[in-house]
């Protein structure tokens, strides 16, 4: 076995991003602050979301299938801590922050400097404890031109190792 | 340009997808008596407990078949300043076994018989886990991580501050 020490110091060199993924439930819309993301194919464009198993956030997109993935710009740390924490959502705001309803029922914070629509198409990650969410994008947006996606780097957070 | 290697771009935000932060890996294998490498950049930590990793290769690429083929995959994490390394493995990299260098970098085996680069900050060395079935141009291939060292503890290469970009729509 590898010592558990080194190994969690290697894992925490990797680079991640962060973002708030949003689904909506049959108890209302869920919102929660991830990192382990990577695009996972070009042709058709889908990406990997692993979210980690039990959660409101990974119970609700196995069931909807739909999701939104936000960025949250260099200088949006706060959006990303306050949604590390579960909050009570009311039909059109999470913790403060506005959304609107996509067609597909998806949540989109206006907020976020970039979103993407995505459909579940695959689940994998059994042996771990995060259900990995292999999904296409339906559709993105761009909200904020030319900014900076906050690093998890640049932050005094971290997740997993 | 190699498949499974960035492509150098220079508008790199005009898609939301290329937004998403990556690092720059080496992944490196040894199979079929000959030791392999090439640069990534698609990899995820997906699990704590036990500790699992995923990376994401072009799917009939060389650089797939023997992670499948050796069962086993190291990922040399480069330093901020390795342009120059991260670009010597954008071709998928074969070597003998007796080769004393990869591409004149220096490497030691690692307990599951990968090469580990010496000038990378840090290794990982996995167990292939699991091909999990995904559609895609890519394969997701999850590695249980059974081996680790940290060379230097400087900042590592960021996808963002290089010149290329792997991701959003392959512009060919």
């Amino acid at each position: 076995m590898p010592d558990k020490d080194i190994t969690r110091e290697v894992l925490r060199m990797f680079s991640y991003g962060l973002y708030v993924a949003a689904s909506t439930g049959p108890e209302g819309p869920c919102a929660a602050t991830v990192s382990w993301v990577t695009q996972a194919s070009f042709d058709p464009r889908l990406i990997m979301v692993a979210l980690r198993k039990g959660t409101a956030i990974c119970e609700t997109v196995r069931a909807s299938r739909l999701f939104a993935l936000h960025l949250v710009g260099s200088d949006q740390a706060e959006f990303a801590k306050t949604l590390f924490k579960i909050s009570r959502p009311s039909p059109d705001e999470i913790a403060g922050y506005h959304f609107s309803i996509r067609g597909t029922g998806v949540p989109v914070f206006d907020v976020a400097l970039a979103w993407l629509e995505c459909e579940v198409v695959e689940e994998a990650g059994r042996d771990g404890d995060h259900t990995l969410f292999v999904a296409t994008v339906l559709s993105s947006g761009i909200q904020t031109p030319n900014a900076l996606p906050l690093a998890l780097r640049s932050t005094p957070w971290h997740y997993g190792g | 340009m190699p498949d499974d290697s960035p492509v150098i771009t220079s508008d790199v935000r005009n898609d939301a997808l290329r937004l998403l932060s990556n690092g720059v890996f080496v992944l490196t294998a040894c199979a079929g008596d000959r030791l392999h490498a090439a640069t990534i950049s698609w990899v995820s930590q997906v699990s704590i407990q036990p500790p699992l990793v995923l990376v994401a290769l072009r799917r009939n690429s060389h650089l797939a078949q023997v992670v499948r083929q050796g069962r086993r995959f190291a990922l040399n994490i480069l330093a901020a300043d390795q342009a120059k390394v991260a670009e010597k493995f954008f071709g998928f990299v074969s070597e003998p076994l007796t080769t004393e260098t990869l591409m004149g970098f220096a490497y030691r085996a690692g307990p599951g018989r990968c090469p580990l680069l010496t000038e990378g900050l840090a290794w990982l060395e996995c167990r292939l886990d699991a091909e999990p079935q995904a559609p895609g141009d890519h394969t997701l291939m999850l590695g249980e991580v059974t081996g680790a060292g940290v060379r230097r503890a400087d900042a590592p290469m960021v996808l963002w501050n290089t010149p290329w970009s792997y991701g959003g729509v392959r512009e060919s």
